[in-house]
């Protein structure tokens, strides 16, 4: 609150005290980012870390107090000190995030060695998502107008064949959304195949709620996150 | 319920304390304490263990004393009283008497107890833990006393005498465990759970990565690391069913002997899958026929043995009863999500849930009275209620602190556990089947979802 309130009066009398300008803020605000990017060290080198926080601490007081050139030598240190902390963790990071297994209960043989990984990729060409109201899968009259578009383009790249993923926002169980996703993405390909796109292009993929658009809780996030969205493949 | 307040009360104590202080004589304690104690038999103390916790057992859990040779410089204390502690707070049957009420100097004390220090404090049992480290080994001793009973609980073993176990907190924790599952056994009739495992998926980023944890929150192992979506995990029979997008859909996996293998991958959706309680059969999910519905499949080749449902909505989550005779699923056939019961060969399906027009993840409870559910309510908010078969009874759970989803019953189904958001971040809980009692078990960022306890 203190620091804030300085800030603030700097900013309003900055053209007349010439103190306050000298106030080190880039460098304190390196040192608090090479802190928050320590994070690993927090755990892996606890005692590096907090001798990078204290430093840090001390730089903001002297800052505090107006004693800029001191705060900004702290502030330097304890940014160093921050990325010696990160770099002595990773250096321990096996020893020191190696998921603790019960002894007496080996799980070993339900660790998956197979080195499986995930998506595919692919642009969307010109087509154009479209969004749907919550828990439904019923295409709105706006859903309708993109995929007549959509039906447009396909038309005009004939050869382009289309994934079409069902997506949901993120409230609801894991495996109704994804039921729900396909729902979506099954009712899109019959609209685009009811104009005349052969269905032997259209292909479908529910994502569930697994593959967010928008992160946040607020109906715009839930909102662009019900969709349905398009991977060209030509 | 048959609630009976077990032993001496800690009022009755109280006023034992106010009539003798501590210069009373052995005799005269006796004469007090023995009838008290004639209620609280060695075979444990009668009570409901159904409900939940609605008696609590007051215990006192000093630190674990070192008895003698190396300083404890690998967290034996932690693993053994500290394990020991936070086992007893999640059960929920016990309050822990705060360390700074003990009038005895438990370091001083050794491991035999002076029971009229701690019957003043008004405990009923007491928790000695000590430990001797000798090399790369520790002798463990672990031992429960009646303070009512002014003696110690014979428990079963390996608990009955010390234990020499390797110098590793692993180990001393699964000990420990062991432990608080005779502990409860002993209060309650049935042990505890401890020492079973949940399997759970951790967001982080935007890869899904499966787990698998002890239910104290510890002992956390990643199982999958593909950097993709690995989700819905189910443990039983040896091996874990999940759901992953490693080959470009939602397909089946079954993880066993270390390798993630290909169990259903038909057109369309291939999710959740509940192993049958006789193993014969797994229930899925799958959209082959052109929309969601409840399949059972060959548990090891993946082959269809039936379809069971046939309805224009979603139908999925399947959770088989105790007896494998019934499945409760989710359908919204009737418009929204709801909780529906069918026979397993898919006849007599019957909606369950009419309060609400959302309501998802049923898990049967093995005790077979009851199904828990996630319902979302008029606020958009999601928490964990339970129905019961015979009458639709529904009882709500949580309430009021975020949001708390998708419910996995203990194996032996005196415990809930679930996710909740009431932290900021999701973390895993677990809760007595009333609600009563609710513990945060994991630490951590959290990023915890769809947790499911091994049955």
């Amino acid at each position: 609150m203190f620091r804030l309130r300085t800030l603030v009066i700097c900013f309003l009398f900055g053209g007349l005290l010439t103190g306050c300008p000298n106030r080190p803020v880039e460098t304190l605000s390196a040192a608090e980012g090479a802190l928050a990017d320590a994070e690993l060290a927090r755990k892996c080198a606890p005692d590096e870390f907090a001798a990078a926080e204290r430093m840090y601490a001390k730089a903001q007081k002297l800052a505090d107090e107006e004693k800029y050139d001191e705060a900004e030598t702290a502030a330097l240190a304890a940014k160093k000190l921050a990325v010696k902390a990160q770099q002595k963790a990773l250096a321990r990071k096996d020893d020191c995030e190696a998921p603790k297994v019960d002894p007496n209960n080996d799980v070993s043989e339900f660790v998956d060695n197979s080195g499986d990984k995930g998506l595919g990729d692919g642009d969307s060409g010109g087509m154009k998502t479209v969004y749907f109201d919550y828990n439904a899968h019923e295409l709105t009259e706006q859903a309708q107008g993109t995929l007549a578009a959509n039906a447009a383009w396909m038309k005009a790249n004939p050869t382009a064949r289309v994934v079409i993923e069902g997506h949901c926002d993120n409230r609801g169980s894991t495996e109704y959304n994804l039921a729900l996703g396909e729902k979506r993405a099954r009712v899109v390909r019959k609209y685009l195949s009811n104009w005349g796109i052969d269905s032997g292009r259209l292909s479908i993929v529910s994502y569930g709620e697994e593959q967010p658009l928008a992160g946040g809780e607020d109906e715009g996030a839930h909102a662009r996150n019900r969709r349905a969205e398009f991977r060209v493949k030509r | 319920m048959s609630a009976r307040e077990p032993g001496a009360s800690p009022f009755e104590s109280h006023v034992m304390e106010i009539l003798m202080r501590r210069t009373l004589i052995p005799a005269l304690l006796l004469l007090f304490a023995a009838p008290a104690f004639a209620q609280g038999t060695g075979e444990g103390l009668e009570f409901d263990v159904t409900g939940g916790a609605l008696v609590k057992f007051n215990l006192a859990v000093p630190d674990a004393l070192n008895l003698g040779g190396p300083a404890d410089t690998r967290g034996v204390t932690e693993a053994l009283s500290g394990t020991i502690s936070r086992d007893l707070r999640i059960a929920g049957y016990f309050n822990l008497i705060d360390k700074k009420a003990f009038l005895a100097d438990p370091a001083k004390e050794g491991m035999e107890p002076n029971y009229i220090d701690w019957l003043n404090i008004g405990t009923q049992g007491l928790v000695k833990s000590g430990y001797r480290i000798q090399g790369d080994e520790v002798v463990v001793d672990l031992r429960l006393y009646s303070v009512d009973g002014q003696r110690r609980i014979t428990l079963a073993a390996p608990y009955d005498k010390a234990a020499t176990l390797p110098l590793d907190a692993g180990k001393i924790r699964y000990h420990a465990h062991g432990f608080v599952n005779e502990v409860i056994r002993y209060f309650t009739k049935s042990p505890g759970f401890f020492n079973t495992r949940l399997v759970a998926v951790r967001q982080n980023g935007r890869a899904k990565e499966l787990i698998m944890i002890s239910p104290d929150g510890l002992d956390e192992a990643t199982l999958t690391s593909t950097g993709g979506i690995n989700m819905l995990p189910s443990l039983g029979g040896g091996r874990i069913y999940f759901t992953s997008f490693r080959n470009g859909g939602p397909h089946l996996f079954v993880l066993s002997g270390g390798k993630a293998k290909p169990f259903a991958s038909f057109k369309g959706l291939n999710t959740g899958a509940a192993l049958s309680p006789d193993g014969r059969s797994v229930a899925v999910t799958l959209s082959k026929d052109g929309n969601p519905e409840i399949y059972l499949l060959d548990p090891n080749s993946g082959a269809i043995q039936r379809r069971l449902t046939d309805s224009w909505g979603i139908d999925t989550s399947p959770s088989w009863s105790p007896d494998g005779r019934r499945i409760a699923f989710v359908s919204d056939r009737h418009g929204s999500p709801q909780v529906w019961v069918m026979n397993a060969d898919g006849s007599g399906q019957k909606r369950l849930t009419f309060q609400g027009d959302y309501n998802q993840t049923p898990d049967w409870s093995p005790r077979g009275d009851r199904i828990a559910f996630t319902a979302r309510d008029e606020r958009n908010v999601f928490d964990i209620f339970t129905i019961t078969l015979a009458d639709g009874a529904v009882t709500r759970l949580t309430q009021n602190q975020g949001n708390n989803e998708e419910p996995t019953w203990s194996p032996d189904g005196r415990y809930v556990a679930f996710t909740s958001t009431r932290t900021g971040s999701s973390q895993l809980w677990i809760m007595t089947a009333d609600g009563r009692v609710q513990n945060r078990v994991s630490t951590g960022k959290g990023g915890y979802i769809t947790p499911y306890w091994g049955r």
